[in-house]
């Protein structure tokens, strides 16, 4: 058995193949963010009633889980993530608590003690000692699992779950909710990576300013409602644009392009820097914002306008953008695992 | 001067093709080994190192039918694939080398490209061979029967690489079909062949066409009365004065006890003899309908292309109505039959045998059809154009001597020019309809219990035809161009839907794992997470959403895109230019922080200071 965890902003995904031939992938995925409701007797009863895993706590009852999207209008606040910024909440003892459940949830009992499971954390923007913090928080809830955990950056992971067309080589990158991380690879190599913290929350939140977008809780105090923008944001995948008409369109157009703006400058910076000589550089999107629409697009148009020294960036978009990091993650425990046999 | 020119002509010709087969020769002679390209090529085939090759020069060779292709490498003495990578032709080259013993199974990338014609690879001890699959319904058994290698119990056949999405194959029935682009590894049981002496002495297999094992019962005849038929016996392959094999070089009557192992091959029963009424060359099946199979006969040691023949006879005035094509060029169709084509190995050397047979379209009745349009086809086919090229030969040197240096010229030019093409034939050798009840005597060499050993449980009804002339790796290296071999045997075999109580359900499911998850074809289930339903965590919420509501969360990425508010402490605050100062000295004041979270206890001024 092998099996990888994607620890992301958005969801918590993990990846299992079990069997020696003719296995199958098993995927688990749970949402990484907590509603907080008032402890009352009629929200215990509806979440008792619908069987809604939730926690009772100091402040209330917090759902997590399936219940997220279900509880919402029943707490109006927004859902806290449990990764705040790509950041484990040195602060918040109940999110590292749930952290601690939902990463029991997706894992499976390890076959035998000290099985490699391959983990992704975010914060692929953060400075070098709270990646490192992220790290060992994350590979130590997976160690009290029963496996030995290995850490591998998202961006890689990408590279191998579907950079095979190229030969393992060239940029990958992992568009997630908080960060967008990239690496430079040559035949599985990583040569250099690299991570801006922007991401598909930094969208909606401020879609949602811009639009003036809130939610009131009872207090009366009000919230963006950057969970409703994802919504609408995540409708827009797959779908033709209405026109430019749409003004929350061209808003987010314009989001996007600062987002690629930034990307495309890095990724050209990188390439550089990595002393690579290629003409034609293979560029692998992927990640749940990978499957925006316009993102490809645009950060062709903006690799193209960068690129000073004649290379041509060819970029596209992995076939499973939302589970390539967790595959690519299986991918390398396999590697790991016939490594050592 | 007409005259003289055309002599002078076919002289510079005959001249150039001797120069350059010279020269050929002389390449083939420093090759150092060779490899194969099969899948998506245009000639796919075995082909020999005359100087030290990319991947994808060496690849290039074989004509891949689109400029992006997928090509997996399967190293010499290797069960697995080494390694797939993307090649572009017109990129620039990684320069990669290429190896003796190679396998590179080519995919297209492109949606839309070329037909090809079908083809596969055969790995053994004996060597590596391509064939090329006529049909879609070519079994294994088949396959290495045709070869001349016996598979039994012992036997592990495995398909280590497979492409257009389709698994790699560990343990694979005998039964199992044939796909385009298969690689089919035999490992067990190969030193063990019984060798006849004829066999040992050329270090040739003995290559007969036969009717599959996987034959139904006897064919019918029109009374109900079982008919058995008999094919007649091909030559022998003559001895070749040197085979180059994998290990080296195998001369005449060296045995393979020694230095070098020659390829073993099974012993053939004694074929039937001929009957006196198909001497003509041809077998008649009756049945319902009837059919009118032109058996084998020896060829020619040298066969001409079809479209030279045609020549030669227009320029005679004479009008077959069929004729055999030479090697690599395909056949067509005759008058009302289909014609096959010679496999032959390249070189000019003759042909190890060959099947080769016509078949009528339809006979409204058995015997008129052996009568009246048998006699009438009996001059078609090989044995026509045989016989009629021999007294050919007298006519051309009575009384045409120019027209005849004329046809040798052209035939050399275009024998360089075929011998590195692999052409289709599309029912060259006439499939065994449904419609014929009973079945055909099987001539192979595996009994039946040994199949039944090897897992092939159902006896595949219907059966299927082979012709092959096969080769080994380095038999057609001597007089290929420019170390090209050609793709010595073809497959013929029933189409799948007629067989009956054939399974083809044997195929093993080990397959390689990694490949099939790397490629991303490994099946995905989804599964909620297994979570409790209540539990209790000690501690407060200290989100942003937390019913305490204490804290200040500044969305660091939300900071550096200018936009024109913050949150804090569950208010909107207008940027000011003192406030941003203010709030910025803060975050720089907690150490631990990241822009991102602040605890109330560090900022709990600032929330303060903010209402």
């Amino acid at each position: 058995m092998t099996v990888s965890v994607d620890f992301g902003s958005r969801e918590i995904r993990s990846l299992v193949r079990t069997g020696i031939s003719g296995s199958r992938l098993l995927l688990t995925t749970v949402r990484s963010e907590y509603v907080m409701v008032p402890n009352e007797s009629s929200a215990r009863r509806m979440l008792r009633e619908e069987g809604l895993p939730h926690a009772v706590c100091g402040g209330g009852l917090a759902v997590f889980g399936s219940g997220v999207e279900r509880v919402g209008w029943l707490s109006r606040r927004p859902a806290v993530p449990l990764f705040v910024d790509g950041r484990i909440p040195t602060r918040d003892g109940l999110a590292r608590q749930i952290l601690g459940v939902l990463t029991e949830s997706v894992l499976p009992e390890p076959t035998v003690r000290g099985e490699t499971c391959v983990l992704t954390v975010p914060g692929a923007g953060l400075p070098q000692e709270l990646r490192e913090s992220n790290e060992d928080f994350l590979g130590h809830l997976v160690e009290l699992r029963g496996y030995c955990p290995v850490v591998l950056g998202a961006a890689e992971s990408v590279q191998l779950a579907g950079g095979q067309e190229t030969g393992f080589s060239g940029v990958s990158v992992s568009a997630g909710a908080e960060s967008l991380s990239f690496c430079v690879s040559r035949q599985g190599c990583v040569l250099s990576s690299a991570g801006i913290p922007l991401g598909g929350r930094w969208l909606d939140s401020e879609l949602a300013r811009e639009f003036e977008d809130w939610v009131w809780d009872e207090s009366g105090e009000r919230h963006p409602n950057a969970a409703g923008q994802e919504r609408w944001r995540l409708g827009l995948v797959g779908r033709e644009a209405s026109g430019r008409s749409d003004e929350r369109l061209v808003a987010l157009q314009r989001l996007l392009l600062r987002m690629t703006r930034r990307l495309a400058a890095g990724i050209v910076e990188s390439v550089r820097l990595s002393g690579v000589e290629w003409e034609r550089v293979p560029v692998l999107l992927a990640g749940g914002l990978g499957l925006m629409r316009g993102l490809s697009e645009g950060l062709s148009a903006d690799l193209k306008a960068l690129s000073a020294d004649g290379r041509e960036y060819e970029v596209r978009t992995a076939a499973d953008a939302e589970t390539a990091v967790v595959r690519g993650s299986l991918i390398y425990g396999e590697l790991e695992a016939r490594s050592a046999a | 001067m007409g005259w003289l020119r055309m002599l002078a002509m076919s002289l510079l010709l005959m001249i150039s093709s001797a120069e350059s087969r010279g020269q050929q020769a002389a390449a083939v002679s420093a090759a150092r080994g060779s490899f194969t390209v099969i899948g998506d090529v245009d000639s796919p085939g075995n082909y020999s190192f005359a100087s030290p090759l990319t991947i994808r020069s060496a690849v290039s060779t074989a004509s891949p039918v689109s400029d992006a292709v997928n090509v997996t490498v399967l190293r010499n003495g290797h069960d697995r694939a080494q390694s797939t990578r993307l090649l572009r032709l017109s990129a620039a080259d990684s320069g990669e080398a290429a190896m003796s013993g190679d396998v590179y199974v080519v995919e297209s990338l492109a949606s839309a490209g070329r037909q090809v014609l079908p083809n596969a690879v055969v790995r053994s001890t004996s060597g590596t061979t391509v064939i090329s699959l006529e049909d879609a319904g070519v079994v294994i058994g088949d396959v290495l029967r045709g070869l001349g290698i016996p598979a039994d119990a012992r036997t592990r056949v495995s398909i280590p690489c497979r492409i257009h999405g389709q698994r790699s194959v560990e343990s694979v029935a005998l039964s199992a079909a044939v796909q385009h682009g298969d690689v089919i590894t035999v490992n067990a049981g190969l030193g063990e062949f019984p060798v006849t002496a004829s066999d040992s002495a050329s270090g040739v297999p003995r290559m007969q066409p036969m009717v599959s094992q996987w034959a139904g019962p006897r064919v019918q005849g029109r009374s109900g009365a079982a008919s058995e038929v008999r094919l007649p016996e091909l030559p022998d392959a003559p001895a070749r004065p040197v085979l180059q094999t994998e290990r080296g070089d195998l001369r005449p009557g060296q045995q393979g006890a020694g230095s070098v192992s020659e390829p073993r091959v099974p012993q053939f029963p004694a074929m039937p003899e001929i009957p006196e009424a198909l001497e003509d060359g041809r077998v008649v099946i009756v049945g319902e309908p009837s059919r009118e199979v032109k058996a084998a006969e020896p060829l020619e040691k040298k066969t001409r292309p079809a479209d030279e023949v045609l020549l030669l006879a227009d320029s005679l005035q004479l009008s077959p109505s069929a004729v055999v094509s030479g090697a690599g060029r395909d056949g067509f169709s005759g008058s009302n039959g289909r014609v096959g084509r010679e496999i032959s190995t390249s070189g000019g050397k003759p042909p190890i045998s060959a099947a080769v047979a016509t078949r009528t379209e339809s006979a409204p009745d058995p015997m008129e059809s052996s009568e009246q349009s048998g006699t009438k086809r009996a001059k078609t086919g090989v044995a026509t154009v045989g016989r009629e090229s021999a007294s050919l030969h007298w006519v051309l040197i009575g009384g045409l001597f120019v027209a005849g240096i004329w046809v040798l010229g052209r035939s050399l030019f275009v024998g360089n020019a075929a011998a590195g093409q692999v052409r289709p034939i599309v029912s060259a050798v006439p499939r065994v309809d449904a419609s014929i009840s009973g079945g055909v005597q099987p001539m192979g060499t595996l009994p039946q219990a040994a199949l039944a050993n090897a897992g092939v449980s159902g006896a595949v009804a219907g059966g299927s035809l082979l012709g092959s002339a096969g080769s080994q790796v380095s038999e057609a290296a001597a007089g290929a161009s420019a170390g090209v071999e050609t793709s010595p045997v073809r497959i013929y075999s029933v189409p799948r839907g007629l067989r009956s109580g054939g399974s083809d359900s044997g195929v093993g499911v080990a397959a390689d794992e990694l490949d099939l998850l790397i490629a991303n074809r490994l099946p995905l289930d989804r599964q909620e997470p297994r979570l409790p339903e209540t539990l209790e965590l000690p501690g407060h919420s200290r989100g942003t959403g937390a019913v305490s509501g204490r804290i200040v969360r500044v969305d660091g990425a939300h900071g550096k895109s200018g936009s024109r508010e913050y949150l804090a402490g569950g208010q909107h605050i207008h940027r000011g230019r003192s406030l941003e100062d203010r709030l910025s000295q803060l975050i720089r004041a907690v150490p631990t922080a990241s822009r991102s979270t602040v605890s109330s206890e560090a900022t709990g001024s600032a929330s303060e200071a903010v209402r």
